[in-house]
């Protein structure tokens, strides 16, 4: 009985590879994640990344956002533009196009949909395994 | 009993650890950081760090986002204080990437083949992990994250997409090196210097100039060592803060 009650405190449920695991989530939506740090206005890559910290979706290092960046700024959903800034460094900063506000509009949809079908799985999986 | 900050800093000990370095290293960080927050009053370490684990990713850094994939080269070198922010930035346009510096000051680099990104480097003087603290957070809004430190040396590194965008993109990359210690012209002279006073100090011990069993000797030795590695760390400290480079080849 015992045994039973620690297994399902919720740190006790948390696998040993979930930074593994949340880091391949995260490479399927991240494109998606940094688009939406974007619908506001414009932004750099350190602001996008600390939103996406605060978030709740850990440290994303620079050798993982410009990648992205980079792709979105290539299939036209994103402007870049490096503009030297008055005092100190300049920044490239990235705005997002029509083209990329509607590829948001539908890649978030399509991902809510597939959450919803992995929701409803794993909730099932769960109530069957504390019943 | 324990303390918030106790319980604070033994996480970002088991972080720091869990990130890979090492426990010595771990224990003089949470050392330095643990007496930075106890003289400030009312120093709160989320606040003035944030959370223990994203902490130590910034001052490993690592991150969570994404591992090395499979195909990634794997290429170790080493440098001296002359040379190094020149050749990072030459092996940085070539896409290596710093993920740490080991134990025995060597840049651990990174770089895969079908993601390879150009990194710029830079350079910055942090004698505690106090110093290293506020560089890390000072050059962060731009972008800068840390790569490693080696005594008082912290690296930082940056794509240059950063400023650049899709077009500091690497199309074709050069072959890993097969250099493993790139040591400039300074440094090399140093060394024969050294070598030369070394075979000089051998021929005065062989022709009886210097009796290295008398009293004077024993005592002189010690204090010459200790006097010639002091002015040697100071004075490369002070060449590394005022950024002296080689300039031959």
């Amino acid at each position: 009985m015992l045994r039973m009650a620690a297994t399902n405190r919720p740190s006790d449920r948390t696998p040993d590879r979930t930074p593994d695991r949340r880091s391949s989530w995260l490479k399927g939506v991240l494109d998606l994640l940094v688009l939406s740090c974007l619908t506001e206005g414009e932004s750099y890559g350190y602001e996008i990344s600390k939103a996406l910290a605060g978030a709740g979706l850990g440290d994303i290092k620079g050798g993982t956002l410009y990648p992205v960046l980079n792709r979105l700024e290539e299939a036209g959903y994103v402007v870049g533009e490096f503009r030297a800034a008055e005092r100190g460094p300049g920044r490239r900063y990235y705005r997002l196009t029509g083209e990329g506000r509607t590829a948001l509009a539908h890649q978030t949809d399509a991902w809510l949909d597939f959450h919803a079908s992995v929701r409803t799985t794993l909730t099932a999986s769960l109530s069957t395994g504390e019943s | 009993m324990m303390t918030a900050n106790d319980t604070y800093f033994d996480r970002l000990g088991t972080a720091l650890r869990a990130a890979g370095m090492s426990g010595d290293e771990a224990a003089a960080t949470v050392a330095d950081l643990s007496a930075y927050v106890a003289d400030g009053d009312g120093v709160d370490p989320v606040e003035e760090f944030g959370a223990p684990e994203e902490f130590a990713a910034r001052l490993t850094g690592g991150g969570p986002a994404e591992g090395p994939s499979a195909q990634a080269e794997v290429w170790k070198w080493t440098c001296d204080l002359y040379n190094d922010r020149k050749l990072l930035n030459q092996y940085g346009d070539q896409g290596w990437e710093v993920e740490r510096i080991d134990r025995v000051g060597r840049f651990v680099c990174r770089r895969d083949p079908s993601a390879a990104l150009r990194w710029e480097y830079r350079r910055e003087i942090a004698n505690n992990a106090q110093e290293r603290a506020a560089r890390i957070a000072e050059l962060a809004p731009e972008g800068w994250e840390p790569s490693g430190h080696w005594l008082f040396s912290l690296y930082f590194k940056r794509p240059k997409a950063a400023s650049a965008g899709p077009a500091a993109g690497l199309d074709v990359l050069p072959e890993t090196p097969a250099e493993r210690v790139l040591l400039g012209v300074r440094i090399r002279k140093l060394m024969l210097f050294t070598a030369l006073m070394a075979m000089l100090f051998a021929v005065l011990v062989t022709t009886g100039f210097v009796d290295v069993t008398s009293p004077s000797f024993l005592y002189a030795l010690p204090v010459a060592l200790a006097v010639g590695g002091g002015l040697g760390y100071y004075g490369t400290r002070r060449d590394a803060r005022a950024g002296v480079e080689d300039l031959e080849k």
